[in-house]
């Protein structure tokens, strides 16, 4: 809430509260951007932090086991954007929809009405999310972090939630600090962590939410080949990466998309968007982050 | 030279009225605990009306004095028809005192869960109340417990005053006794202070154990 609360600040300063006009939508060639049977659908969604409209009319489709990245400068409103799936925040207007089904709004009695909570569990099952500042809980060990929920939540025998969990802590390269508390763990290992606890509620939807974004630059990379080899092993596995590592986007994306001001400025496959640029925009943010590369 | 057989004789007695003490304690921590934790969580009720109620329940009962409270209970309220034993009267007026002050300190033990911890459990998807047994009460207790036991060993010390309505505590009968042998008075009354200091140690060593538990896989 913080930066929500500087951003809004920065903003009534500056004035930039205008009337927008929504941008047409670059789209790249050979880019698919609809599908007869979506996973996830948004349509016009909005979401104003107070005065501050942080996303002014978001349209977008992601398939079926698709690997989506959406870059795009501090604030404009990426992470928001997938919050907004996971349940974290509400949209302010507009419909979003997982597999058909309206995520905050249900039918009762033939009428529409807002969500409640056992509908929003629902909808939150096929839904998981990474987080940039790991969120382990500090009062478990690996183990039971990553067990807790598929007992709890899911119902699983324990026998059965710490088989898998081995299983997947090895897959994230952990599996020799099960019995460790996170606070004896570092920033890479403490994210590979979080990351096997969500792959293992084996949601349709995983979020990751600038994960490698706090992160001492000597762990980066031990993160990205964990979450590079997941991306490739876990095909039905649909995952939304919200990331400043554009290598590590080109890589495994099957589509990147480019927010700009709270809309969707361009999209399109990861070598098209990255190479090819259309908007000025786009452009100047790609050639920022070339500068920073060459410091 | 005062002859042990006489310490020793005043020290029986003494324990014996310990035990009113204790279970004076006892009780009314225990309530004093329910009240604390009910109105702790009241205190971060959506409802205005709801915070503000419980708000006044806790400023009354911080903001005057436990002996006043406890005369309120045993010497006022039969006025209305409410008549309370001794002991029940020490309990309530003690309870509600604490569980006053104690109210503030499970409010603030809630408030000091980072409300990413919530995100977690909410992507997990726990139900409410999973998110709070599993979540949000294991982190917030280790907050509590250095304060609650705070709170515990003032209590063991306010029990004290009942004394002041007759019933028979340590306290009590310590002043009783000294009444009968003036002379004893240095005695017993250095004998209390080591009685509610071993009762106060037992109940702090009690806490220091509930706090390493709940610090586990902290630094």
């Amino acid at each position: 809430m913080e930066s929500a609360d500087l951003i809004i600040k920065t903003a009534r300063k500056s004035k930039i509260q205008k009337k927008d006009i929504k941008p047409e939508m670059i789209v790249h060639e050979g880019t698919l951007t609809t599908f007869d049977n979506p996973l996830v659908k948004y349509i016009n969604v909005k979401k104003n932090f107070g005065e501050l409209q942080v996303l002014k009319g978001i349209d977008l489709e992601v398939g079926y086991g698709e690997k989506l990245t959406i870059i795009g400068s501090s604030g404009s409103g990426k992470t928001t954007l997938i919050r907004m799936l996971m349940t974290l925040e509400k949209p302010s207007s507009g419909i979003m929809e997982i597999e058909g089904e309206s995520l905050w709004t249900m039918k009762k009695n033939g009428k529409t009405v807002p969500a409640d909570e056992a509908h929003l569990r629902k909808m939150r099952s096929k839904v998981g999310m990474v987080f940039q500042q790991y969120n382990l809980f500090p009062h478990m060990t690996v183990l039971d972090n990553c067990t807790i929920a598929p007992i709890k939540v899911k119902g699983m025998d324990p026998e059965e939630a710490k088989e898998q969990a081995i299983q997947m802590l090895k897959r994230v390269k952990m599996s020799d600090k099960i019995n460790y508390y996170p606070n004896q763990l570092s920033g890479g290992q403490k994210q590979r962590v979080a990351i096997a606890r969500a792959v293992l509620m084996r949601p349709k939807i995983l979020l990751l939410d600038e994960v490698t974004s706090a992160l001492d630059p000597e762990m980066v990379g031990e993160v990205l080949n964990v979450l590079n080899e997941i991306a490739q092993e876990e095909k039905e596995m649909t995952m939304i990466f919200v990331t400043h590592e554009l290598d590590f986007a080109r890589e495994i994306s099957d589509r990147i998309i480019f927010i700009n001001e709270g809309y969707i400025l361009e999209q399109g496959k990861p070598e098209s968007i990255l190479n090819d640029p259309k908007s000025e925009r786009l452009q100047a943010f790609l050639s920022r982050f070339k500068e920073n590369r060459n410091l | 030279m005062i002859k042990i057989d006489k310490i020793l004789n005043i020290l029986l007695r003494l324990i014996d009225a310990s035990k009113v003490t204790i279970s004076l304690t006892i009780v009314a921590a225990l309530l004093a605990s329910v009240i604390a934790f009910i109105s702790g969580i009241l205190l971060l009720n959506r409802h205005k009306i709801i915070r503000f109620l419980v708000r006044t329940y806790v400023e009354i009962f911080r903001g005057t004095s436990l002996l006043v409270q406890l005369y309120w209970i045993y010497f006022v309220l039969p006025f209305f028809s409410v008549e309370l034993p001794k002991f029940t009267a020490g309990v309530v007026a003690i309870a509600l005192n604490y569980g006053a002050y104690s109210a503030e300190i499970v409010r603030a033990g809630f408030l000091s869960v980072p409300k990413e911890q919530i995100e977690a459990a909410k992507a997990l998807n726990f139900t409410p109340s999973q998110k709070m047994r599993y979540i949000i009460f294991p982190q917030a207790i280790r907050i509590m417990l250095p304060g609650l036991g705070n709170q515990m060993i003032e209590l063991i010390k306010g029990t004290a005053l009942v004394s002041l309505i007759g019933l028979e505590d340590l306290t009590y009968s310590g002043v009783i006794m000294r009444t009968n042998d003036i002379a004893d008075t240095f005695i017993i009354f250095i004998l209390i202070l080591v009685i509610y200091y071993a009762i106060s140690s037992i109940f702090a060593s009690g806490f220091k154990l509930l706090e390493k538990r709940a610090n586990v896989g902290r630094a």
